[in-house]
């Protein structure tokens, strides 16, 4: 029983660390303390508070399990024990950094809760607002229902598939009962474990649980997987109710949690393979960046605001947070590493195509023999290069900065049952087996389209949205999240041809679980094309935040 | 409050709402409050007598009807309690359950009227697509949503609430057998080299703090295992491993372990007199002689195998 209370604590521990170091990041980029920086000045409904708290719930979840699980890798790496008492340090050192945010936060949610009572109760709202605050509060329980779902059908069930207990769960054991990523069986090539070099994410998240429990329970240390689940859905609603209608954002949230392959499909959520907290880590980056890249869209459109100045405190708040969510997808399992490169080689072509048909317009404009007019906006054009570049240094660097110790420690691991595919890769072979593409082609879309009662019709989504908006699919935001998903199937069948695997068991096996991983950017590119944009509003512009 | 009252307080809309709502909140009112009474006062001894009986008389279908009993019972014991909160809060402020609701549907039909229309004409057949592509995906959550409820049913007399290292789940017969018998032959801390032409991961998992070495051949590295020995792996022999690698390993114990009928010596199945005294204990069966090769042998400290 102690061990549960312990446990408990300290996941309310590590969720607190998570919140504070979201806050901070969030406060780079104007959002969580807007409301302070007005001088209390009183929010402009309580829908929004909700939403920011959501937001700071979901990150601090997500960030909270994904650096706990770095910090005690570095402790680790440094040669510190893993074990109770540091995994207690960690509780404590949560409380602390995490307690004040959330006092802070309850302190203002009180002052504004009164302001947003005394108003109402004078106008009243109107009744398109009534009506989305309405739609958004059976969206937040439909969600709570869901999520309590997930935790009673995970604590049901033990770990019960092939990779979840011989590629993670094993490393988590090992873990707890060696006490060090040093451990001399993880770099024995014959200790009975597969994949040895796959990341450490998820078995030092597994390890921390049984560090608190004080004992081995592999139902208990799944409890990681349903707030993963938790922290993408109330990040995705938070981050898109700064740019889209807070009614329709909470719809996309629910619409993101009711996707079957996340939950309840077996091997998503409710098991302990590392898929769908990869889809977690994977579509938090891509949100981010996407977020940025809308309020640069927003920017544009001729407020008269030091775009320099608004956009290089968004874009680096945003691509650190992305940086660090696609370093944990990294720390999480291989395909990190795929997502990390088509993510910034992704945001490199929208920075570059945005970059030339800015110019474009430049050279076009019939205002141009205004010479005030052309230097303002080569200006604001230079500015916003700088800024792109700064935001792709930034999101490469938060990368690097998680992922730096761990591919250090990477190089002593054996290679055992690994695929090797940077070993591997060489255009001869690529050309060789070119024809297995038209088989990969038409089974991805096979399973995509065709396969939606077993997965579900996100993908469906995804194409109605493209095809009723083609014009938004182009713009930056969008044209991000289009790439990335063109360029991530482009690395599964690419991995297809490299892999030393049987292709049918191999791609048919695991295509399920890559397209799983998706989900949260179709489901995003989806309300970034169809969902109503919310009007700009006086508060926010004071607060300096370019929402649209 | 009269009918008259009512219509010129109420906006048209919501007194549609709340005649449909009083019309839902009847039954499930009725329905929770009952059904919670009598789940609560059933003993739970009766529900799975009751079970017993329409069970098929199979001692193994009977065991899971019983427990499947008890499950549904506990989960109604939680749910209807909750379903009779949740309607009496309706009933005790109904009006403006009623008006949330009703602003609720009108919330949704909004945020989906103006998805269609953003950044394109205005539509009305893709709004029609598009809400009817939501209702085809909330049935389809529901559907895999009770499918998902089906399977903790189903689990529910093996699982319950035991780690996976009581259960052992999802792995085959043979295994379960060898991890058994593994962890009564072996103490805790054992260091075990297996030769083997099965892939050992649950082994190796649910044999800790065991240690489980295995040289696995090159040519199966990459090959994923069929069920019911479908696929014959490569694999070494224990005369395949030079003495350098087990002097490497230092193991207390070797264990060797085949199952595919190609690799069985069936000379040599009884050559472990511990494993057929565990497996005619287990089969209840004094002369039952497995058919795959399980051999465990100690190794002398310091010396050679």
């Amino acid at each position: 029983m102690s061990g549960l209370i312990l446990l408990s604590v300290g996941l309310l521990g590590q969720w607190l660390l998570g919140v504070a170091v979201a806050q901070m990041l969030l406060r780079w980029r104007g959002r969580a303390e807007r409301w302070q920086d007005l001088g209390a000045v009183e929010p402009d409904s309580q829908l929004d508070e909700v939403t920011s708290w959501a937001e700071l719930t979901g990150l601090g979840l997500v960030l909270g399990i994904g650096l706990t699980a770095w910090g005690l890798f570095l402790w680790s790496l440094c040669g510190g024990t893993l074990g109770r008492g540091v995994s207690v340090s960690f509780t404590v050192i949560g409380f602390v950094c995490g307690g004040p945010v959330i006092r802070r936060r309850f302190r203002l949610r009180r002052v504004t809760s009164h302001g947003a009572r005394d108003r109402q109760s004078f106008s009243n709202g109107s009744l398109d607002e009534r009506r989305d605050a309405a739609w958004c509060r059976v969206s937040q329980w439909l969600i709570g229902g869901l999520a309590v779902a997930a935790f009673a059908q995970t604590l049901l069930t033990p770990h019960h598939f092939w990779d979840e207990r011989s590629i993670f769960a094993i490393k988590g054991l090992v873990l707890a009962a060696d006490g060090s990523v040093q451990s001399r069986d993880l770099h024995d090539p014959d200790f009975v474990q597969y994949h040895p070099r796959y990341p450490l994410l998820i078995p030092l998240a597994e390890q921390h649980v049984y560090a608190l429990l004080g004992s081995v329970d592999d139902r208990l240390s799944k409890v990681v997987f349903p707030l993963l689940y938790l922290g993408l859905v109330l990040t995705m609603a938070g981050v898109l109710s700064r740019r889209v209608q807070p009614g329709a954002a909470w719809l996309f949230a629910l619409l993101l949690a009711t996707v079957p392959v996340l939950m309840p499909y077996e091997l998503g959520f409710l098991s302990g393979q590392a898929d769908a907290p990869m889809a977690c880590f994977h579509g938090l980056a891509l949100l981010y960046l996407w977020d940025a890249l809308e309020s640069a869209a927003c920017s544009h459109s001729g407020e008269p605001m030091t775009i320099a100045s608004q956009l290089r405190r968004v874009w680096l708040g945003s691509s650190i947070i992305a940086g660090l969510c696609g370093g944990l997808a990294a720390f999480t399992k291989d395909e990190g590493i795929a997502f990390l490169l088509v993510d910034v080689v992704a945001l490199s072509l929208v920075a570059g195509g945005s970059a030339l048909m800015r110019s474009r317009a430049a050279g076009a404009d019939p205002l141009s023999g205004v010479r005030g007019s052309q230097s303002r906006r080569r200006s604001d054009g230079t500015a916003v290069n700088g800024t792109t570049v700064m935001a792709l240094v930034s999101v490469v660097l938060g990368a690097v900065i998680v992922l730096a110790p761990w591919f250090w420690h990477r190089r002593g691991l054996p290679l055992t049952t690994e695929m090797d595919y940077f070993g591997r890769a060489s255009f001869s072979l690529v050309i060789e087996r070119l024809p297995v593409l038209a088989w990969e082609l038409s089974h991805l879309a096979h399973r995509m389209f065709w396969e939606w009662p077993t997965w579900g019709l996100h993908w469906w989504l995804m194409l109605i949205a493209l095809v009723f908006a083609p014009r938004r699919a182009v713009s930056a935001a969008q044209g991000l999240l289009l790439l990335d998903v063109t360029g991530s199937l482009l690395s599964l069948m690419v991995a297809g041809m490299l892999a030393p695997a049987q292709l049918d068991e191999h791609i048919g096996g695991s295509s399920p679980r890559f397209l799983m991983q998706l989900v949260p950017v179709a489901v995003l590119f989806a309300a970034g094309q169809l969902a109503p944009r919310r009007e700009p509003r006086l508060a926010v512009d004071r607060a300096g935040e370019s929402n649209c | 409050m009269s009918k008259v009252d009512r219509s010129t307080r109420f906006p048209p809309e919501e007194l549609r709402t709340q005649f449909w709502l009083s019309w839902l909140l009847i039954p499930l009112t009725l329905i929770s409050v009952l059904s919670s009474g009598l789940i609560w006062f059933l003993p739970m001894d009766v529900v799975q007598d009751w079970a017993y009986q329409l069970a098929p008389s199979d001692d193994l279908r009977r065991m899971e009807a019983i427990s499947h009993a008890e499950f549904l019972c506990w989960l109604l014991r939680i749910v209807l309690p909750l379903l009779m909160l949740a309607t009496c809060r309706a009933w005790y402020d109904f009006d403006n359950t009623a008006r949330g609701l009703s602003d609720a549907v009108g919330g949704l039909l909004a945020v989906t009227r103006e998805t269609a229309a953003i950044g394109e004409s205005h539509s009305r057949w893709r709004t029609v697509v598009l809400r009817g592509l939501l209702v085809v995906w909330c049935g389809l959550a529901a559907m895999h949503f009770a499918d998902s409820l089906r399977q903790r049913v189903r689990d529910w007399p093996y699982y319950r609430f035991r780690s996976g290292d009581r259960v052992l789940p999802n792995i085959s017969g043979s295994n379960v057998e060898v991890i058994r018998y593994l962890q009564q032959a072996t103490p805790a801390h054992a260091r075990i080299l297996v030769v083997s032409d099965q892939k050992l991961f649950f082994l190796s998992y649910y044999l800790l703090p065991r240690r489980l070495y295995h040289k696995m051949h090159p040519d199966s590295e990459h090959v994923i295992p069929k069920e019911n020995l479908q696929r014959q792996l490569a694999t070494y022999r224990l005369a395949d491993l030079d003495e350098s690698f087990i002097r490497r390993i230092a193991p207390d114990y070797i264990l060797e372990y085949f199952e595919h009928p190609a690799e069985v010596d069936s000379s040599a199945l009884q050559d472990d007199p511990a494993w057929i005294a565990f497996q005619r204990q287990i089969h209840r069966d004094p002369s039952y002689v497995p058919s795959f090769l399980v051999r465990l042998r100690r190794v002398p400290v310091g010396g050679q195998p």
